[in-house]
């Protein structure tokens, strides 16, 4: 049953495949095995108490919170913890890429600086989401890609060009970043 | 820009994973409901199910038909997705999400199809508020890209750029507060 404690790795495997087998793992059997009927199978089988499901679901209703406002700025409101925004999710809108913002290898003074920030007794409690930094870089460093494309063309505005060098920043600094708090 | 079908794959990622926790909550309720009642689900439970049923069978549709080449087809699923009216149950910052993410999909596949109604459909769901979340910055992209479709580089540039602002903030409070994953284990 390892499937149904990792229920958003599905998603990756099948646009509807989260919901269609969490319904499956709740009793609900619509929806449930047409775009994942491999996985559907598997999990399917073995029923579920409804207060191991609701467990699982305080869980979803987390990645929920997170999904529609981890930055909320409603006034008061504490920010929802980051680890909470997942890799699946961060899925960016595929756009090409050109070849002047591809990445540099992570920087090993990176790395070192977090391996000693850790030494060091640093005030995280845990690691962050990697797969969720790694995949906002990713979305990063795509639209600055997309960017610089259109900075590119001969008529493009002076505007565009000035957002271009402001976006491949980012996109350097967001690998910086990721590769310092994810080193490997 | 890439294939259609697997821009469409990849964008519906946010909001399905929404619809996961959105369409599991119906289903726990309903299987409780079937051996232990409970105060206060009836009506407006089974109309919040069934609304969240109806964006599922939407999306699961549109994907069919997208898969079978048939981008007008998955368009009107996704159109009576957003057709259906929302009930009162379902909180009002989710049916937001799900609703920012139908508009989007419908703006991804109609890029290809009719750019300037594309872009209308990317304002429309950025109508319905913009936030610092995956759902805006799609709209975003999908907005950009539309422009871009249009020969508005300009405009497109600075939709990409309202777009990776956001990105960026996502990734300050993924790696701010460095707390571990809450969603990797599970009961």
């Amino acid at each position: 049953m390892s499937g149904l404690q990792r229920p958003t790795s599905w998603v990756i495997a099948g646009a509807t495949s989260g919901a269609a087998l969490v319904l499956c793992a709740c009793g609900a059997s619509s929806y449930r095995s047409e775009h994942a009927p491999e996985r559907a199978a598997e999990t399917c089988g073995a029923a579920e108490t409804v207060s191991a499901c609701e467990q699982r679901l305080q869980t979803y209703a987390s990645q929920l919170d997170a999904l529609v406002g981890p930055l909320a700025s409603a006034p008061g409101a504490p920010p929802p913890a980051p680890g909470q925004i997942r890799q699946e999710s961060l899925a960016p809108p595929e756009l090409e890429a050109p070849a002047e913002v591809h990445s540099a290898p992570a920087p090993e003074a990176a790395s070192e600086a977090y391996e000693a920030d850790e030494a060091g007794g640093s005030e995280r409690s845990a690691p962050p989401d990697c797969d969720a930094a790694r995949d906002l870089r990713d979305r990063i460093c795509e639209l600055a890609a997309a960017i610089c494309e259109l900075a590119a063309r001969s008529d493009a505005a002076a505007e565009t060009k000035t957002t271009c060098d402001s976006s491949r920043t980012s996109c350097e600094q967001a690998r910086t970043r990721v590769a310092a708090a994810c080193p490997g | 820009m890439n294939g259609g079908a697997q821009v469409l794959r990849r964008c519906a990622l946010a909001a399905l994973l929404a619809l996961a926790a959105l369409l599991a909550l119906a289903g726990c309720s309903e299987g409780r409901d079937a051996a232990e009642p409970v105060a206060g689900a009836g009506r407006t439970a089974n109309d919040a199910r069934e609304w969240l049923d109806r964006i599922a069978s939407a999306h699961a549709h549109a994907d069919e038909a997208l898969a079978a080449g048939q981008p007008d087809r998955a368009r009107t699923f996704l159109n009576a997705g957003l057709a259906r009216e929302v009930p009162a149950e379902i909180a009002g910052e989710h049916a937001r999400a799900l609703r920012q993410d139908l508009w989007y999909r419908l703006s991804a596949i109609g890029l290809a199809l009719e750019p300037s109604q594309a872009l209308r459909e990317a304002d429309q769901g950025l109508a319905l508020g913009r936030h610092d979340d995956l759902f805006s910055a799609n709209l975003l992209v999908a907005r950009g890209r539309a422009l871009q479709a249009l020969g508005r580089d300009t405009e497109a540039a600075s939709s990409y750029h309202e777009a990776l602002q956001i990105d960026e903030r996502l990734l300050n409070a993924v790696l701010g507060a460095g707390a571990g994953s809450q969603l990797d284990g599970g009961p």
